[in-house]
């Protein structure tokens, strides 16, 4: 099922608000990864990640029967996804912080069988430098690079212009370039 | 393509060559994130029950725009049942019966064979009366004045009343007709 097309999107998530569970399904299983991830960068937390996706899917399937906005589903998703994030960070009385050591080793390692194919000194390197970015760059770098979305839907989700968006984008990848150069990752830039 | 297998810069313009390898990076690491075996069986499992009972009528998603249709026919069917008890009310009650009926057949004038006797009483009053009409009475008129049940038995008993005289007079001629 190619949920990336509108029309089968919106006609999947229309049978899934008159609950047809086979159709939910499908939308959880095309979503739910992206969701998922997007989480897990923003916390660094998998199993609070898990636990907000889960929260999030359920707000969208009860919500859904009302909800006719199809064409932006994946900014209404990933909205939710995100402040849900934010209020429990808050409750919490916890920040934002980079992966704990342990999740850098699992996604990095080659006993985990992960599928980044990055070396644990990359994968490293790379958190570091996402780090020194600021915490809006990141979340577009996250949103971009990790939930998948087009800067067309992230333009939707943060309510700001497209432009600004693939400016403020590709002034982080420069900083993140940097960042890796100096650390050895990348090699120097033809410039 | 499934959206979640998709390639995190497929709608990106095309990127900076002297970024790409940046991307190749930021992508390995979207991948890593993103991978949870099982993940989307249990965020299923888990909020399937939170969707919508399949929808078994055709207006259910528009039911508000029928709120004030629905309050109206309500009110209708209620004063309408109001209205129906109301005149089966009417209809059985027995004042309304006995005495509605009766009212119009004395205003109307009235014979024998329309007159349903309905108690005693009034069947004597209206002999009493359709027989004074008739002039079988002819003192009928000079008893006006005199207790109404005194003038309703003396034309029967021959009396103008029933006083302790009346009485007396009427032993003495009783008396006087065994003596003959």
């Amino acid at each position: 099922m190619d949920l990336e097309d509108p029309d089968i999107l919106a006609e999947t998530l229309s049978r899934a608000a008159a609950g047809d569970q086979v159709a939910w399904q499908a939308i959880v299983e095309a979503f739910a990864p992206r969701v998922y991830g997007l989480l897990r960068a923003q916390c660094g937390d998998p199993e609070l990640s898990e636990e907000i996706a889960q929260s999030a899917f359920c707000t969208v399937a009860a919500k859904l029967a009302g909800y006719e906005e199809y064409g932006r589903f994946e900014a209404w998703l990933f909205r939710i996804a995100m402040n849900r994030l934010r209020d429990e960070m808050r409750r919490r009385k916890r920040q934002a912080r980079p992966m704990e050591e342990s999740a850098l080793v699992g996604l990095g390692g080659a006993s985990e069988a992960s599928p980044t194919g990055l070396e644990p000194g990359e994968q490293r390197a790379l958190e570091q430098a996402l780090e020194g970015l600021s915490e809006a760059d990141r979340q577009i770098v996250d949103l971009r690079h990790v939930a998948g979305m087009s800067f067309k839907q992230i333009s939707e989700l943060l309510d700001e212009p497209v432009g600004t968006l693939l400016a403020r984008h590709h002034r982080a990848l420069k900083k993140l370039r940097g960042r890796l150069e100096e650390g050895k990752i990348l090699g120097k830039g033809p410039d | 393509m499934n959206p979640s297998d998709r390639h995190p810069t497929a709608h990106a313009n095309r990127p900076d060559p002297e970024l790409e390898a940046v991307e190749r990076l930021l992508e390995a690491r979207g991948a890593g994130l993103r991978h949870a075996p099982g993940l989307a069986d249990r965020l299923a499992s888990a909020s399937a029950e939170s969707l919508a009972p399949p929808a078994t009528l055709p207006y259910r998603r528009n039911r508000d725009r029928f709120v004030v249709a629905r309050l109206a026919l309500a009110a209708g069917l209620l004063i309408a049942c109001a209205l129906t008890a109301r005149l089966v009310l009417d209809v059985s009650s027995p004042t309304t019966e006995s005495e509605q009926p009766s009212n119009l057949r004395f205003a109307e004038g009235f014979s024998d064979s329309s007159l349903p006797a309905t108690t005693e009483r009034d069947t004597v009053l209206v002999t009493l009366l359709d027989a004074g009409r008739s002039g079988r009475f002819a003192n009928i008129d000079d008893l006006e004045g005199s207790d109404p049940v005194g003038a309703a038995f003396a034309p029967l008993l021959g009396t103008t009343g029933t006083g302790l005289d009346d009485y007396m007079a009427e032993i003495a001629m009783i008396e006087t007709e065994f003596n003959r």
